[in-house]
């Protein structure tokens, strides 16, 4: 009945791939972005008559670089809903938001800054936490930014059909205080095993003298696991891919094993009996998937320049250079590398925007003061080809120097772009 | 052409060539074997003597008078078509009720619909003749009863519709009878009164029509209780009728009793909740009653935790998505049908 329950949840048949899916579907959405936003510059140019082969380069953010933003800004919403003292249940709802959101939806699309605090007002109500709208706004002013209600509410239909109108999130550490129910119930030699498995499990007197062996004496040590396992819950797990990769009791258990191995190896041998041949298979299975989830994604341990367990798939995983907790998004190189992508998606959309293209502003500009003679009247000089021509492989050539100046490469494009480049404008 | 208001002078008979420009009287027939049209003189000429092959050139089937009709749409093919369609819905009067299930119903229609086109455009009809009448051999009794059925539920639609026309008609009539009775007492009011004003009486003139109000009042409520009476009385009939059409006779599936959730327990294989567990956080929610007025129970918070904390723990991702995948490479139902039809 548990499975099944499970398998029917939006939460499975929406949300719930296997890495190389959820890796694919992060290309495929970078890919869909791209190519519209293309389309839509180049569309804007040819009405201002500029010719396709003069159209600026449009560089867009690769499907890694939106992934680093957009983890970047989930830290910063995580910290916002800190901000707001709001509890952990809408923290995470409004985090697992982000995330859904942003598999579908490109920042090329929505900058994700704009939705931190929508999204944030909408968790508030899809997890019942009343908070009136203007203290929201009020309490989002001391932090900073200036909403105003129609800032909050507008984008919200938007949103809703970016998750697919699939507002239950089912939360890991809501399943985790089943758990220590459970542990404590054995603890007080109190523990009542299901009927399908009463045979093989040790009776309630039993289980409490083998839990409190294994304490021996530290009474504190399930309180202490607990709060570890809450504690990963409500900030890496929701930093990372689980919520896409694993089902919520498989984190749960997860967090757990990652807090107290020993503690939770005991549980769980008490809840898959080594004598029940039948769940055997499905505990050894269960066992190896709690261990990727603790070794690959929520252990401290799991840094840049650990091994990566998915390479060439896009995770959101420190190794990918892509932040995972409050610690990490302070560093400055991140920041510095995430400031860069801001700026490019910046110009990209800000191009997708303005009534008149910029590079072809820029071009009518350039050609007028450079022929001086012309006394700045651009458009006048269509006779004189050869001029124009010259200038605009000189113009080019410069555009070409400060593109591999801001990129680093001294040596420029590579031949076959170069090549290419003057083809198109001769 | 038989509607006179689009008449064609110029229509002959193929046969003997009389139009009906010479006689305006002239009536074509036809005959569902080989759909060639004659007039009805040559019809008695040349099938007096009993059968005898058509006379248009190149056709020559054999053809009884008696088989000969009037043609009721204007071109032969769709005239042929309804033919065969009629005598296709004779055999196959299934219903939707004698199947089990929808996808039967429809597959059965396509199969129909399969042999009603091959037949209309001469499609194997060999084989599909065959096929026919292989159905009908092996059928003969449902089609019998269906057959019965159908003309049973005509007849009794028939008699509704009579019997409402019936209720309709005394309902007319009553209304009648009223107004004239209504007009009567009106009459014998004014003839009461003049009578007792002509006698100076005036006590007498007021107990005369008060006796009036009373009687009209009367007969206002006589008439409310029969048209109420009417009108219920073809609602009934409505009713029986629509029961009547819609007779039903779904097989009910002997396998015990309807189960909504198909199996589905609510018992869970990892855990079993207990009326207490020990824990700090809950002893203050335990002993409010304001929150316990307020409809929060601990024992929901139980359940919900364990719930969560179990219901898809061994519900596996990757298997999940390698099961998938294999059934999407398995060839559906559908495709198999696909590729019959085709082949």
């Amino acid at each position: 009945m548990d499975d099944t329950i499970y398998s029917t949840s939006t939460q499975h048949r929406l949300f719930t791939f296997t890495p190389k899916q959820l890796s694919d579907l992060r290309y495929a959405t970078n890919k869909a972005a791209i190519e519209k936003i293309t389309e839509s510059i180049k569309h804007r140019a040819a009405a201002a008559g500029i010719a396709e082969a003069d159209v600026e380069e449009i560089d867009c953010p690769t499907a890694e670089e939106e992934l680093k933003l957009v983890a970047y800004y989930c830290v910063k919403c995580m910290q916002l809903s800190d901000h707001f003292q709001f509890p952990s249940n809408v923290k995470a709802t409004a985090l697992t938001f982000l995330h859904r959101l942003y598999l579908t939806t490109s920042t090329l699309t929505v900058h994700p800054k704009k939705l931190l605090l929508p999204i944030l007002y909408l968790a508030t109500k899809t997890e019942n936490h009343y908070t009136p709208i203007n203290a929201f706004i009020a309490t989002a002013a001391t932090a900073g930014p200036k909403v105003t209600k129609e800032d909050l509410l507008d984008p919200e239909f938007t949103i809703a059909m970016g998750l697919r109108w699939a507002f239950q999130v089912w939360h890991p550490f809501r399943g985790l205080e089943g758990i220590f129910l459970e542990l404590n119930a054995i603890a007080a030699g109190r523990y009542q095993p299901p009927a399908s498995k009463s045979t093989f499990v040790p009776s309630a007197s039993e289980a409490k003298i083998a839990l409190l062996e294994l304490l021996a004496g530290d009474v504190d040590r399930i309180g202490r696991a607990h709060g570890e396992a809450r504690r990963l819950l409500t900030t890496t797990a929701l930093l990372t891919d689980v919520y896409f990769l694993y089902t919520p009791p498989q984190i749960s258990f997860g967090a757990f094993l990652e807090a107290d191995r020993e503690l939770a190896t005991f549980y769980l041998d008490i809840k898959f009996p080594d004598a029940d041949v039948s769940g055997k298979k499905s505990k050894t299975k269960l066992i190896a998937v709690l261990d990727e989830i603790a070794r690959n994604h929520l252990s401290p341990g799991v840094s840049k320049e650990s091994q990566n367990p998915y390479a060439g798939l896009l995770l959101q995983l420190p190794q990918n250079g892509i932040t995972t907790s409050v610690a990490m998004a302070v560093d400055p190189a991140l920041v510095r590398e995430v400031t860069r992508i801001d700026k490019k998606l910046y110009r990209v959309t800000k191009r997708d925007q303005d009534p008149v293209p910029a590079g072809g502003k820029k071009k009518a500009e350039e050609t007028g003061s450079a022929s001086g003679s012309q006394s700045g009247n651009g458009n006048g000089n269509g006779n004189r080809k050869y001029d124009k021509d010259e200038e605009r492989r000189a113009k080019k050539r410069r555009l070409e120097r400060e593109k591999a100046e801001r990129e680093g490469d001294v040596f420029g494009a590579s031949l076959s772009e170069v090549g290419k480049s003057t083809t198109g404008a001769s | 052409m038989s509607n006179p208001l689009f008449r064609d002078d110029d229509e002959n008979c193929p046969v003997c060539k009389s139009s009906r420009y010479l006689n305006p009287n002239i009536r074509f027939l036809m005959n569902p074997v080989c759909y060639h049209k004659m007039c009805e003189s040559c019809v008695d000429r040349i099938f007096m003597q009993g059968p005898a092959p058509c006379p248009v050139i190149a056709c020559g089937k054999t053809l009884r008078k008696n088989k000969f009709r009037k043609q009721t749409f204007e071109d032969v093919a769709v005239e042929r078509e309804v033919d065969v369609r009629k005598r296709v819905a004779l055999t196959f009067n299934k219903r939707a009720d004698d199947f089990d299930s929808l996808r039967e119903y429809n597959d059965y229609l396509e199969e129909v619909e399969q042999i009603t086109f091959n037949l209309v455009n001469k499609i194997d009809v060999k084989e599909t003749e065959a096929k026919l009448l292989e159905y009908e051999a092996a059928n003969k009794e449902l089609i019998s009863t269906n057959a019965a059925r159908q003309a049973a539920e005509m007849m009794a639609f028939a008699q509704a519709t009579e019997a409402e026309k019936e209720s309709q008609r005394l309902a007319r009539e009553m209304a009648v009878r009223e107004r004239e009775e209504e007009r009567r007492e009106q009459e014998e009011l004014k003839i009461a009164t003049l009578n007792a004003l002509a006698s100076g009486d005036k006590g007498a003139v007021k107990v005369i029509q008060e006796v009036q109000l009373k009687r009209s009042g009367e007969r206002k409520r006589r008439q409310a209780d029969e048209q109420m009476k009417l009108k219920s009385l073809a609602e009934g009939r409505s009713l029986l009728k629509s029961s009547l059409l819609a007779g039903t006779r779904r097989k009910v599936l002997e396998d015990g009793p309807f189960d909504p959730l198909g199996g589905l327990s609510d018992v869970s294989e990892h855990y079993v909740i207990q009326d207490y567990y020990e824990n700090k956080w809950l002893e203050n929610v335990r002993n409010d009653t304001a929150a316990q007025a307020g409809g929060y129970f601990v024992e929901e918070y139980y359940g919900r935790s364990l719930f969560e904390a179990f219901s898809g723990l061994t519900f596996f991702i990757d298997e999940e998505a390698a099961r998938i995948e294999e059934e999407k490479k398995a060839t559906t139902y559908t495709d198999l049908m696909i590729s019959d039809a085709v082949s």
